[in-house]
């Protein structure tokens, strides 16, 4: 305690020496004393008062020079509290604007991944497909299909074992070795082949009201939505990589120049040509919907001329019926990020699409799924507040009753 | 000093969080900063919008490009060269736009000595003479004494913000001293008392 004391002493005094015979200029140009004039702390004001006190430092000079320095503070234009956060407003404002076209940019531009999305209809009729290739077709056939009653992401391995998956989402990887779940490694090792010598298909069951990621062994991603069922080998083949799907999904495809990637639905097969291209394809209960982001892609339905997408194109496969229009891209895959985009949409396939998302019964009347719709509705809303915010905009009620909706024209 | 140099530390490891996409940093050099930079803006120009409109710019674009900005241990020092930049990008634009040939805007300030005890304390007349003597700074001395003793920053920090080498600063800042002397020539301040007391602001 005492040796402290003396040693702070010492230090003190070595540093009033310092300052001994400072002029006015040199306290100016001095650090230390700089900050203790603007911003004084306790010690500094101890300190110079000692040095003033005992007479060390000359003290006309510091006067000088402390002067210098009051005189030099100014009369300080200050921004309000008000102006302060409208400024913060309009720059997030604008952060959120770059956020998003940053995501339109990397889906056009970066060919570096191809984007496919595409989904199809309810209820699978495993033997009409005329063009799926043997394995791929017996493979679906062997896997049985999900209770779709579950309420859990389900993760069906080549040996039939099941995982259950809980929370709202699930994202899973595959790498060389096995799979990771969630950023978790798991025990599961990946295996080329099943037991009985067949190729090791592995398939993974999203229920309604739930979402998953899925990267596959080539590096591709699928961003699969509600109600959706993908089927995907473990280990692709050599001259190409196929999917089965049965919902809606977003793709994104890495490109591999010999080895194209295929989109299998019950009515159709896509094919990602070449390496630039990203696209987006979806689904609407009867309705089927491919929509291009990037790149170029090939559709097949069955005994038809194959039609080649170019971006911003969707094609439409309705009833038989084939179409293709220019959109915007934005509109259909936003549900990416939490969102569901339209433009003068059908209330009833909104609704239907809003059932799937949340897992909830919704029953409108003919008259209210032909108004038309259109907004932005943010997914991380309830659905209750969701379906009020359409209501104020269209002529609809709604009521709930025991989890199910009712939905009529005012 | 040992508070100062804390803060530049806590400021490096909010700035490395930001950079890596934390949001939350990048709210607290906001809140932290924008009263300074408001204040620092308009030194360059009366007008409160454009400096509002190029603080907005500045945070937008290292939110942007937060991943490609590199380290550094001096957030603030980083904004106030960043503002400076900006409001000088958009004169030398305006300027071009309106055929001006006036380059750079101009620093100004307007002194004033706050503490009413200080004043008292100083003559009359001596007082309107640190006044006169300060108005007659360049606006690049000005600009000096306010990094330096307003803002509190190093020699080296207002080198960076200047764009000058440090010989040049230090001319800047030894020609105001002179003006000094010009008002305390015989290094007396006849009737200024120091006693228990060195805060000026």
């Amino acid at each position: 305690m005492c040796e402290e004391y003396f040693r702070d002493m010492l230090s003190d005094k070595l540093e009033y020496e310092k300052y001994k015979f400072y002029s006015a200029e040199e306290f100016l140009q001095d650090d230390f004393f700089i900050q203790s004039m603007i911003h004084p702390s306790d010690d500094s004001v101890l300190f110079w008062n000692e040095a003033i006190a005992q007479d060390i430092i000359d003290k006309e000079e510091y006067a000088v020079a402390h002067l210098f320095i009051c005189s030099s503070q100014e009369k300080r234009e200050r921004i309000t509290q008000e102006e302060m956060f409208d400024l913060w407003e309009d720059i997030e404002l604008r952060n959120k604007d770059f956020l998003k076209k940053k995501e339109q940019r990397l889906n056009i531009y970066y060919s570096i991944s191809a984007v496919i999305a595409v989904l199809l209809a309810c209820g699978f009729l495993f033997f009409q497909p005329i063009f799926f290739p043997l394995d791929l077709r017996s493979a679906i056939e062997h896997i049985d299909v999900v209770d779709s009653t579950s309420s859990d992401i389900k993760l069906i391995l080549a040996d039939n074992k099941t995982l259950s998956l809980v929370g709202q989402e699930a994202d899973i990887l595959y790498n060389e070795k096995g799979i990771e779940i969630n950023n978790q490694e798991t025990d599961i090792k990946n295996t080329q082949l099943t037991s009985r010598g067949a190729i090791a298909y592995n398939q993974l069951v999203v229920p309604v009201g739930k979402r998953s990621m899925l990267t596959l062994t080539d590096g591709s991603k699928i961003w699969v939505n509600s109600g959706t069922r993908v089927v995907y080998p473990v280990f692709f083949d050599k001259k190409k990589r196929e999917v089965f799907v049965d919902g809606e999904i977003f793709l994104d495809v890495y490109p591999m120049k010999r080895k194209p990637f295929i989109v299998k639905t019950k009515d159709h097969q896509l094919e990602v040509l070449g390496t630039s291209f990203n696209l987006t394809a979806y689904e609407r209960d009867t309705v089927q919907n491919i929509v291009l982001v990037s790149g170029s892609l090939k559709v097949k339905s069955q005994n038809k001329k194959e039609i080649v997408l170019s971006p911003n194109e969707m094609y439409t496969y309705s009833n038989g019926i084939r179409q293709v229009k220019t959109i915007n891209v934005e509109e259909y895959i936003s549900w990416r990020n939490g969102i569901y985009q339209y433009q003068s949409e059908q209330l009833g396939i909104i609704l239907t699409r809003l059932s799937r998302y949340y897992g909830k019964e919704i029953n409108y009347t003919d008259d209210v799924s032909h108004l038309r719709f259109s907004g932005k509705l943010d997914l991380k809303d309830d659905l209750s507040v969701i379906l009020k915010g359409i209501a104020t905009t269209a002529p609809i009620a709604y009521e709930s009753r025991s989890g199910k909706y009712m939905i009529s024209k005012k | 000093m040992l508070t100062k140099k804390n803060q530049i530390n806590d400021d490096q490891q909010i700035w490395d969080k930001f950079r890596s996409g934390d949001d939350k940093s990048y709210t607290y050099f906001y809140k932290k900063y924008v009263m300074d930079l408001f204040s620092y803006g308009l030194h360059f120009t009366p007008n409160r919008e454009l400096v509002k409109d190029c603080i907005q710019d500045v945070f937008v674009k290292i939110y942007c490009n937060r991943s490609k900005l590199s380290t550094t241990d001096n957030v603030k020092l980083y904004l106030f060269i960043a503002l400076k930049n900006t409001l000088f990008n958009v004169f030398q634009k305006d300027n071009a736009d309106y055929h001006i040939d006036t380059l750079e805007p101009v620093f100004t300030i307007e002194f004033s000595i706050e503490d009413k005890l200080i004043r008292e304390e100083v003559e009359e007349e001596q007082s309107y003479q640190i006044d006169q003597m300060l108005e007659t700074l360049t606006p690049r001395q000005k600009e000096v004494v306010y990094y330096r003793y307003i803002e509190g920053m190093e020699m080296r920090e207002v080198c960076l913000l200047m764009n000058m080498n440090y010989q040049s600063v230090q001319n800047l800042i030894q020609r105001s001293f002179k003006k000094i002397r010009t008002v305390f020539p015989s290094k007396k301040i006849s009737t200024l008392s120091v006693k228990n007391r060195s805060r000026c602001v």
